[in-house]
């Protein structure tokens, strides 16, 4: 059998896992009857629904008159399951972080590595570096201050697209850094801090 | 109809405060721009600016993120008469004839006839909602459980119906997104579903994070990776001003693109988007001059023009009186509306008129406001379009970013908002359309909720939803939806007309 | 300096008139197109010529902003 679609092959594959991880994981939960429907209900139900229609699609798959080459975008599996060893190892040891600082650091830091090989698994350099760079903007805010925090991300955002002008990108990164200053914080008053936690 | 001018008094009185008026002309300044700029759209900038609206109070709130809707509807014309690229989707249609007028050295008239189509469009529709919007709040103020249940399925399957692509992905789509919507904590059972130990997830998981995500992020990923070539007719634009020919030419097209607009703005699913294609094809077999379609005709132009302008805002009467989104906006709306603690539905015009009406009156100012925007000032836009993408995206990345982190302090949020751009990436890849999932989304939780009460009345007499009649129309309807869209001739005909976008 | 103003105050002047004008306009203009279906030849060339003249001021208005 020949997979002509392989766009809808993925998205059938992609449907059904989504259905039976629903439906398994409420499992957990009560199921309830038609009257007094328990937390689990509503999800079984729509869960297999889904299933049944990701099912119809992979099985079109086979028989789609649309062809589809089956890579449809650069998908790197190694990544995936060391992203997700590394991310169960760092929700496990969640409880270690008491610990002390250094031990808080490393830790982020293995969280950090997971995610981002998560994110890298799925598509061209742009795409996980632009978003790795949007992460590293939320978790620098209140450590490094709004000006660092976006300095990281206009830098690492402009390096993962096409053409990375220095010059060009640290004007950009100048102007937005005063505008973000003016608008957000003294503008709109939302709570953050301009400068490094530590400087205040 | 005393009643009437009446509420529209009250509207105006509302819409013409200094406050109101402020974030009016911010609004559709703000809806023009990204209209304009190619890669961004009104569903991503009002994501972004919902943490804003938090700030505000409701009736300026949303009559700025209604001004950025509409507003964008009239920018979107720019890019795609000068460059080709539609600034906007509901412009995709726009290119086919105003880029060949632009290449005959007609871009002036074309630009102007958008314009005023636009503005024609804008004005009758805010007359149609203001009618059309008491009576139909009525009959929704009857709605039980069951009726709303199976108006929402009606409502989702519309949107699935009416989308572009494969129609069992799209259902697909929309039972992933009620899925996800349920993540979080169960409200009859305080039961935390789905959340896997993560504290940030027992309230489920936000809806600007789907939203920013999937429309945001996953966008500019797709448009970085096609680097395109664009002949660009930027050099000065004379004689905006359509000549007389040109508007009585015109004059058909736009009446019926805006009656044709308003009506489809209100079907769920519906919207500019839909409109203005559907004008288009409409417009192509009734027009006169239809040989010339393709090749510069300007009905081609003020007919999509008016009629994405009447489906924007149309489409927000399904909100205003049902609340029930009827699009992607709208669902962000609604969220904008919870933000500030407004229960979306039928007695939002009853217990809050000023709101409703104050709505309704801006909109018409907004529609003054644009046409100015839009004829005199449009040299300001055309130089806009002149910035690269390379520098506007960071740009873009930085409000995101801040709009997300400062919803609650999280960064988790903004965490969670790129992983929805990863995922948006896969699905954009896959073919899988992320705007009946956001619709799913918003109505997940809503539909468990009414399916619950619905059945605790009957006592698990699941016919309860055929038993009554409005439900039993409204299921009956999407049957039919369901059904017209099988059926092989419309199907061709659906293909057709997206593959000539 | 002068042809500048006046170049404006006209413009602002026509677009005014057109945002005003469009509404009675396109029902009007649509509803003649109706009638000059259904009447003889004649009458449907009279009326168009009545659109034609009534236009000239605004033909000539615009090739005055230009």
């Amino acid at each position: 059998m020949k997979i002509t679609n392989g766009k809808d092959f993925w998205a059938g594959v992609m449907f059904i896992a989504f259905g039976l991880a629903f439906m398994l994981i409420s499992q957990n939960y009560a199921m309830g009857n038609a009257v007094r429907m328990g937390p689990a209900y509503f999800p079984t139900v729509l869960g297999g629904m889904l299933a049944v229609l990701g099912a119809a699609i992979f099985f079109r798959a086979f028989v789609s008159k649309v062809a589809h080459p089956l890579a449809v975008f650069p998908f790197r599996l190694w990544f995936v399951v060391g992203g997700l060893i590394l991310g169960v190892i760092a929700f496990y040891t969640q409880p270690l972080r008491d610990a002390g600082a250094m031990v808080q650091i490393a830790h982020e830091l293995l969280a950090g590595l997971a995610i981002g090989l998560l994110f890298a698994a799925f598509g061209p350099r742009s795409l996980w570096v632009i978003l790795f760079s949007v992460v590293l903007f939320g978790y620098l805010l209140k450590p490094l201050g709004l000006v660092l925090a976006t300095g990281a991300l206009i830098f690492g955002s402009a390096w993962g697209g096409h053409e990375f002008k220095v010059k060009e990108v640290t004007i950009l990164f100048v102007a937005l850094a005063i505008f973000a200053v003016y608008a957000f914080v003294k503008g709109l008053g939302l709570p953050m801090n301009i400068w490094p936690a530590f400087l205040e | 109809m005393e009643a009437l001018f009446s509420n529209l008094g009250l509207g105006f009185t509302v819409a013409l405060s200094l406050q109101n008026l402020f974030y009016c002309f911010m609004g559709v300044v703000l809806g023009t721009l990204i209209g304009v700029l190619p890669g961004i759209g009104p569903v991503a900038t009002i994501a972004m600016l919902l943490p804003v609206t938090f700030t505000l109070n409701p009736t300026s709130a949303l009559i700025m993120l209604a001004g950025i809707y509409y507003g964008a509807q009239y920018g979107g014309s720019t890019t795609s008469i000068l460059i080709n690229l539609p600034g906007e989707s509901s412009s995709v249609v726009t290119c086919l004839d105003g880029y060949q007028m632009a290449r005959q050295g007609r871009a002036g008239p074309a630009l102007g006839i958008a314009a005023i189509g636009s503005f024609f469009a804008g004005c009758v529709s805010t007359v149609i909602i203001a009618l059309f919007a008491p009576p139909l709040a009525e009959v929704a103020l009857k709605f039980g459980p069951a009726e709303y249940f199976s108006l929402m399925v009606l409502g989702l399957i519309a949107a699935t119906v009416l989308a572009h692509g494969s129609l069992i992905k799209a259902i697909a789509m929309v039972i992933l997104g009620l899925l996800l919507g349920l993540v979080g904590t169960d409200v009859n059972s305080g039961v935390a579903r789905f959340s896997f130990g993560v504290s940030e997830l027992s309230d489920g998981i936000g809806f600007v994070s789907v939203a920013m995500g999937v429309f945001g992020f996953a966008e500019i990923i797709n448009n970085l990776e096609q680097k395109e070539q664009r002949e660009v007719f930027t050099k000065k634009v004379t004689g905006l001003l359509p000549t007389w020919q040109d508007i009585r030419d015109s004059a058909p097209s736009i009446l019926r693109g805006t009656a044709l607009g308003s009506f489809l703005g209100i079907l769920p699913g519906g919207g500019a988007l839909l409109a203005s294609f559907a004008a288009y094809t409409l417009e192509k077999k009734v027009s006169k001059n239809s040989a010339n379609f393709g090749k510069g005709a300007i009905q081609g132009v003020a007919a999509p023009e008016s009629a994405n302008n009447a489906g924007a805002q149309t489409s927000f009467i399904p909100l205003l009186t049902l609340g029930i989104p009827s699009n992607p906006v709208m669902a962000l709306m609604i969220g904008a509306m919870m933000i500030q603690g407004i229960a979306p539905g039928p007695q939002v015009m009853t217990e809050r008129p000023q709101l409703f009406w104050g709505m309704i009156a801006s909109m018409w100012i907004g529609n003054l406001m644009l046409v100015i925007l839009n004829l005199p000032l449009i040299g300001m836009w055309i130089k806009l379009l002149t910035v690269p993408y390379r520098m506007l995206y960071p740009a873009i990345l930085l409000f995101c970013g801040v709009g997300v982190y400062s919803l609650s302090n999280s960064p988790f949020d903004v965490m969670q908002t790129a992983a929805f751009g990863v995922v948006g990436y896969i699905w954009v890849k896959l073919e899988c359309e992320p705007a009946p999932l956001i619709l799913g989304f918003i109505l997940g939780p809503l539909m468990e909720e009414n399916l619950r009460r619905a059945m605790l009345l009957s006592r698990g007499d699941a016919t309860v939803f055929f038993q009554r009649p409005i439900s039993l129309t409204m299921l009956l309807i999407a049957a039919f939806l369901l059904l017209i869209v099988v059926a092989p001739v419309v199907r061709k005909k659906r293909e057709e007309a997206f593959v000539e976008a | 300096m002068g042809k500048l103003i006046r170049h404006q105050v006209f413009m602002i002047l026509a677009i005014g008139f057109i945002c005003v004008a469009i509404f009675p306009l396109v029902f009007i203009y649509c509803t003649s197109l109706l009638i000059q279906s259904a009447v003889s030849k004649q009458t449907a060339a009279k009326i168009d010529k009545f659109w034609d003249t009534i236009g000239k001021p605004y033909d000539y208005l615009i090739k005055a902003i230009e």
